[in-house]
């Protein structure tokens, strides 16, 4: 053991950081970006921690009403109170959560049979928002509970409240994964197809063919589309490999066209190709285009609704949830698998058309960067 | 001089790369079916010039023609085959399946014959199946230059072709570039080996970014009065510093 050569090794890596500025600045950029993500993630900074939902009062006695007001000022609710009709559009448009219906007979039964009920319906679709809504509806139920039974006439109270929740996706009978694949799987594949086509780039221009490549009669345009061609025939066999093992294996469930899940992977890889071209052509070596990786993929499992929907977002963050191309797959995905939306769902459509749309913008801008370093 | 089918024709090229200037007023015809030899020690220029012929680098100054049109007009048209310095293949890819992308991309007639030449030329025919990634460096070397070989482009930039490959093969390349050249093919051809310059057709003698002479190789030694190659360039630097 030389303590010379080891210092001469040391040395030597410390070197060649100082001659890598850009990686440097990743070093230390990197992680104090991610970190700011995460403390505004985490710090609550008047986000929605309060739950939109529609309340349906069709109570025939007065009960009814004093609980429905109470929960309309409810700090946990954003609530509105809508007729039934109304408080269905607003659900099926994923403008509330949930509907809480105090039924007919409220008043009545708490006045006799001293057994309450709210119905509650879920919207369903995203397994963190329904037991945040659930939670905040409980909360704020039980708080309003007394005032409208000490309101009654005989100055009734309650022994117990039952939520019968209902859902309009998904249900009690929907596991954790099931929840969680149209987002597992989406994730998956970009982080698999964005970090392939970041090295496979990488390699070109390491290995000098990129060199070969800008000295033939190839376009910059032409190498971007056969890059998201080649790429796009992996991760078509990736995705039917990957969902069809989810379905038919694991006993997942879907309720759309597997059909629309494939299109919304294929806009997804076309964004992810795209991404990994553009970054891997940015990167000046194979250093920096590693590190692309992290820089790429931890604000799309933090913001693009995977574990935090983005409804419970900070406010501030919110709007990049709607730069993170992974958002628009996972909206897309859910809406099939578990709401079972077809493809011509309009914010299916919208989300796919989204994904192209980006992929169209970072292809021009991969083609544009490749050109630029010959010069 | 400024006829327009020269293959090559450059005047007064300038290069910069941050505080090195590569290419100081480099100027350079190359004639169909000649086999011109850039010479000059390392670091002269040399890789910077075959580079902006072939269409990869912006120069800051000059005028460059190829085979009348600007040098990336004339890489698009699939006219100019170019030999990288270092072997830009493949690794995994067999011999045979480097040759075939890089034939599709220049839009090569007759592909499997095209290949089947270019491996003849460069001895590789019985190895053609194999991964480029198990081939010795100097048959990696010989496919490079079976790539800039496919479809005989009527301009061939050749960097460092000879390097790391033994002398009998070196003799058959030089024979097979005299009958390109008798096929009207230019042909210009970079070294740092002296010898090897005694069988172009015109020599250019390069320092420091520019032609220091020109001419055959007689002439050159003629002109500085040195018995041979290596002299007269040591003289000619000399005079020009
Ligand atoms: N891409 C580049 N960036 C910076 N300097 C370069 C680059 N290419 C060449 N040079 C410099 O230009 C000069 C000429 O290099 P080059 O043309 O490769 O010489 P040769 O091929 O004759 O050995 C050298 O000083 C080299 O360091
Ligand atoms: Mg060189």
């Amino acid at each position: 053991m030389s303590g010379r050569r080891v210092a001469a090794v040391a040395r030597r890596i410390v070197e060649q950081f100082r001659h890598d500025r850009r990686s440097l600045g990743f070093l230390f950029g990197v992680p104090l970006v991610i970190l700011v993500l995460i403390y505004y993630l985490f710090t609550p900074t008047g986000g929605a921690t309060t739950q939109a939902v529609a309340i349906v009062n069709e109570d025939a006695g007065p009960g009814g009403g004093v609980l429905a007001d109470a929960l309309a000022s409810a700090p946990e609710l954003d609530a509105r109170r809508v007729s039934a009709a109304d408080a269905d559009a607003l659900l099926r448009d994923g403008r509330v959560n949930a509907i809480i219906t105090l039924p007919r007979t409220f008043t009545q039964d708490a006045l006799t049979s001293r057994s309450l009920a709210l119905s509650i319906q879920l919207e369903g679709s995203d397994l963190f928002v329904n037991a945040n809504t659930l939670g905040s509806i409980q909360r704020a139920a039980l708080g309003g509970l007394a005032s409208a039974l000490a309101n009654l006439p005989g100055g009734a109270s309650g022994s117990g409240l039952k939520l019968d929740v209902t859902y309009l996706y998904g249900g009690p009978d929907w596991g954790t994964l099931d929840y969680l694949a149209p987002v597992i799987i989406p994730f998956l594949a970009f982080f698999l197809i964005f970090v392939l086509t970041d090295v496979s780039f990488l390699r070109e221009r390491a290995g000098g063919t990129l060199e070969r490549l800008l000295a033939s009669p190839l376009q910059r345009a032409e190498l971007v589309l056969g890059y998201v061609l080649g790429f796009l025939v992996f991760a078509l066999l990736q995705t039917v490999v990957l969902v069809l093992f989810a379905i038919y294996v694991l006993g997942l469930r879907s309720n759309g066209s597997i059909a629309a899940v494939f299109a919304a992977q294929i806009a997804m890889v076309l964004v992810a190709v795209n991404l990994g071209l553009l970054l891997s052509a940015f990167a000046r070596n194979e250093f920096q285009a590693v590190q692309f990786i992290p820089v790429v993929l931890l604000p799309q499992l933090l913001l693009s609704g995977i574990l935090i929907p983005i409804q419970t977002l900070p406010d501030l963050l919110r709007p990049l949830a709607w730069l993170m191309p992974l958002t628009y797959a996972n909206e897309a995905t859910r809406a099939v698998m578990v709401k079972g939306a077809p493809l011509t769902d309009p914010v299916v459509f919208r989300d796919l058309g989204a994904m192209v749309l980006l992929a169209v913008a970072l292809a021009l801008l991969a083609s544009r960067t490749i050109r630029r370093e010959v010069a | 001089m400024n006829s327009p089918t020269a293959a090559i024709v450059a005047r007064d090229v300038r290069k910069r790369f941050g505080a090195v200037e590569a290419l100081r007023g480099f100027d350079l015809e190359v004639a169909p079916g000649e086999i011109v030899g850039l010479l000059g020690p390392n670091g002269s220029g040399k890789t910077t010039f075959i580079r902006s012929v072939a269409g990869l680098l912006r120069v800051d100054g000059g005028v460059e023609r190829v085979l009348g049109r600007s040098p990336r007009e004339a890489v698009a048209a699939g006219l100019v085959g170019y030999m990288t310095q270092t072997p830009a293949l493949y690794q995994e890819l067999s011999v045979q399946e480097n040759l075939a992308f890089f034939a599709a991309l220049r839009d090569v007639a007759g592909t499997a014959a095209a290949i089947d030449e270019a491996l003849r030329v460069v001895g590789l025919a019985e190895r053609r199946r194999s991964p480029v990634a198990t081939l010795s460096g100097g048959m990696r070397q010989r496919v490079s230059l079976a790539v800039a070989l496919l479809g005989r482009p009527p301009l061939l930039l050749l960097d460092e072709p000879t390097v790391g490959v033994d002398p009998a093969l070196r003799r058959e390349f030089w024979a097979f570039f005299r009958e390109l050249a008798g096929q009207r093919t230019a042909v210009l051809v970079s070294s740092h080996v002296m010898d090897e310059a005694e069988r172009c057709d015109r020599l250019a003698l390069i320092r420091a970014g520019r032609v220091i002479a020109e001419g055959s190789a007689a002439r050159i030694r003629e002109r500085a009065g040195a018995a041979d190659l290596e002299e007269a360039f040591l003289r000619l630097s000399e005079s020009v510093a």
